[in-house]
């Protein structure tokens, strides 16, 4: 699975993956045409595909590769409607990080 | 002239007001109208005499002390003298009153004039409480005087004198004796209590073989507590309708003071009363000065620190009514009519209460409004409930400052406000009220939990990974609340032993074993219908052994699809001996899908906990 590691991050990590897949947990801050703008500690721009069905205002867990602009052009889109609990998606990415060693394999 | 050293009056003031009487008539002039030996056979010794004297406008009976006998014998004493009452004692003897005369001063200059003026017996309507007191034996009454006996004279008294007497200031009778209801207790020999009544009981009757009987029973108040009273049989006829709801009554002695049977009462008093025959009540004329209802408030906040089973008093605001619902009490198959109500107040917390009977049935405050509660006993369920006791009361918008209160944050922000309920406290599934302990499987076998004699409690987070298939449910009862295994022995139908039944068919319940794990350890639990029922997802025992019949296939996919689950498990531990061997069985009391938020949380701190 080398070279497919998509580790999960919040905005501030994207500029540590440029070039490579990332899983970022969101919330929808809006919705323009094949743009969205999402949330995840931090403002990402997300390059949306042809069936990406978004809501304004639901979380979205999007896998996509880092653009040199910290854009993120998404490969798949899951929508996790209300109630989901940002804190816990952020401290993930967050213990993931600091427990590299388990998490990634690089 | 004698009756000029005469002191009229007197003898009716002595009764009524010691005090006054001391002040005023330090030796009172009375004539003796009539001497008479005791008799009863005693010694020589035992010789007592009574005698009869008047100061003119009434007579009483009196006992002369025998250090004063030699009076008598010498003639100093006569039918007619007018003698100085040097010492005395009024007292009250198998229903009437009378002066023990412990010293006297006989006047002969005075000689022994026939009866002077037109004297009546003093009055002694009411009947006086009984007295230990013991005529006889010289010196007896030599000792101090019993500042008791006199006040109980002096109270009986004044409410023999009729209305509006004078006695005291503020129209207060009973100044010097008046208790509050904090301060009765049973070493308190006589009081005098002004309380309102409360609340009054219906008259309640018992047939026992024993006897019968009936009863009623009041709560008093006065600014001081609260205590309740009891009337039993004869008391019943005497006080029950002299006892009006909302009035102020003067109480007195005699009148017993017992220990609080408390299951029976929601006051916080340690003590309770019963009348008496000779118990004294009487309305007062000041039905004011008493305090009408006295609430002690816990808000809802609060009452999640209250014990369960305690009884509280809330204010609140209704936020949400339902409708009335019967429910069959399952011990004694009466019916029961209840009504749930959500009362929220301004610590932002709600409470479901419930209340029943008539104050279910008749209920017609409107949600947003203020509503008192007295006398809620605190429950456990969904975190924490109130359910009123038939001793409480209900008040709709009752005028006091709490209630205005509320009103006023209701009427500003509460409206819109979303409140806590203490539900919220516990993760999914647990029950409030025990310890929320969550162990590993290696923390319980190593703590040992469960051995010994005591029974533990622990919530476990554990995997499925296996279900026994065999004997996973057994046949039982198909009566309501019965569980009973029910066997088949005689091929015609199963036969429940508890209730006396055979049934054509049983209901089959689910008493599984389960393998678990976690990441430390393994053990197996043992669980029933209802915890059965949520880890086969939802299907009963029934419809499982049907399955069974039919395709056999389908029930093993059916243990497929439920094994791999993780829940979360509240599990007892005890240890349970056949024979010389003992074993912990761990038996599932609820079980429960994982709330990932909570749990994810959870994790999250314990690996916080850990790069620190």
């Amino acid at each position: 699975m080398e070279g497919a590691a998509t580790p999960r991050v919040t905005a501030s990590y994207l500029s540590s993956y440029i070039g490579k897949n990332v899983i970022v947990v969101g919330k929808v801050i809006q919705l323009r045409g094949d743009e969205a703008t999402l949330d995840a500690e931090g403002s990402i721009n997300a390059h949306l595909n042809r069936d990406a069905h978004l809501a304004v205002g639901n979380g979205v867990q999007v896998i996509g590769k880092v653009n040199p602009d910290l854009s993120i052009k998404v490969l798949t889109s899951l929508d996790l409607g209300q109630g989901v609990d940002y804190n816990l998606a952020n401290t993930v990415a967050e213990i993931a990080h600091q427990q590299r060693s388990i998490f990634f394999y690089d | 002239m004698a009756a000029e050293r005469l002191t009229p009056g007197v003898i009716e003031s002595l009764f009524t007001d010691p005090d006054r009487t001391a002040r005023e008539f330090p030796v009172p002039v009375v004539q003796c109208l009539q001497i008479k030996p005791l008799g009863a056979g005693a010694g020589a010794g035992n010789e007592r005499y009574r005698l009869v004297l008047s100061d003119m406008r009434h007579y009483v009976q009196c006992m002369l002390a025998t250090q004063k006998n030699n009076l008598i014998h010498e003639g100093i004493l006569q039918r007619g003298s007018i003698l100085k009452m040097k010492e005395y004692q009024a007292q009250y003897v198998k229903g009437k009153s009378i002066l023990i005369v412990l010293d006297i001063e006989v006047m002969p200059e005075l000689g022994q004039p026939d009866k002077i003026g037109e004297p009546k017996g003093i009055e002694m309507p009411t009947a006086p409480p009984q007295q230990n007191t013991t005529i006889g034996g010289a010196g007896f009454y030599g000792a101090k005087s019993e500042p008791t006996q006199e006040t109980k004279t002096q109270v009986q008294r004044q409410i023999n004198r009729g209305n509006g007497g004078g006695g005291g200031g503020a129209g207060d009778r009973h100044a010097g004796t008046l208790y509050p209801i904090e301060a009765l207790s049973m070493y308190s020999h006589k009081w005098t209590i002004k309380a309102r009544v409360t609340q009054k009981s219906d008259i309640k009757t018992w047939h026992k073989q024993s006897g019968e009987g009936k009863l009623f029973s009041v709560n008093l108040l006065d600014e001081s507590g609260e205590i309740r009273a009891t009337g039993f049989n004869e008391q019943v006829d005497q006080f029950y309708e002299m006892l009006q709801e909302g009035n102020v009554y003067y109480i007195s002695t005699p009148c017993k003071v017992q220990l609080a049977k408390k299951q029976f009462t929601n006051l916080p008093n340690d003590y309770e009363l019963t009348f008496d025959r000779e118990t004294l009540i009487e309305k007062a004329e000041d039905q004011s000065s008493v305090p009408q209802v006295r609430y002690n408030f816990c808000n809802i906040q609060e009452l999640n620190d209250v014990e369960k089973d305690a009884t509280v008093d809330v204010i609140g605001v209704l936020k949400d009514v339902e409708e009335v619902t019967q429910i069959v009490s399952k011990s004694t198959q009466k019916p029961y009519d209840k009504r749930e109500l959500t009362l929220v107040d301004d610590t932002g917390y709600s409470v479901r209460v419930t209340v029943w009977g008539k104050v279910a049935t008749s209920f017609d405050a409107a949600p947003d409004t203020v509503v008192a509660f007295k006398g809620t006993k605190v429950g456990d369920f969904g975190g924490r409930s109130l359910s009123l006791l038939s001793s409480g009361t209900m008040t709709v918008d009752p005028d006091i400052p709490e209630a205005h209160r509320l009103k006023g944050w209701y009427d500003s922000s509460g409206r819109n406000d979303s409140f806590a309920t203490h539900s919220n406290l516990a993760s999914a599934g647990a029950v409030t009220g025990r310890k929320e302990d969550l162990k590993t499987i290696s923390q319980v076998k190593e703590e040992g939990l469960g051995m010994g004699d005591q029974t533990d409690y622990f919530t476990v987070k554990a995997t499925i990974v296996h279900i026994k298939q065999e004997n996973f449910c057994y046949p039982a009862c198909l009566n309501q609340g019965c569980n009973k295994k029910v066997t088949n022995d005689m091929g015609d139908g199963w036969r429940c032993e508890k209730c006396n039944q055979t049934h054509p068919r049983p209901e089959y319940r689910y008493v599984m074993s389960l393998s678990v794990n976690d990441h430390t350890g393994q053990m197996w639990l043992s669980c029933f219908d209802d915890t059965g029922r949520v880890i086969m997802g939802g299907k009963t025992a029934d419809q499982l052994m049907e399955l069974k019949e039919n395709d056999e296939q389908a029930v093993v996919a059916e243990f497929e699809e439920a094994n791999c689950r993780k829940l979360t498990f509240r599990v007892r531990a005890k240890t349970d001996t056949f024979g010389d061997q003992s074993r912990i069985r761990y038996s599932v009391l609820s079980a429960a899908p994982l709330d990932y938020k909570s749990e994810g949380h959870k994790l999250a701190d314990l690996i916080k906990q850990m790069s620190v």
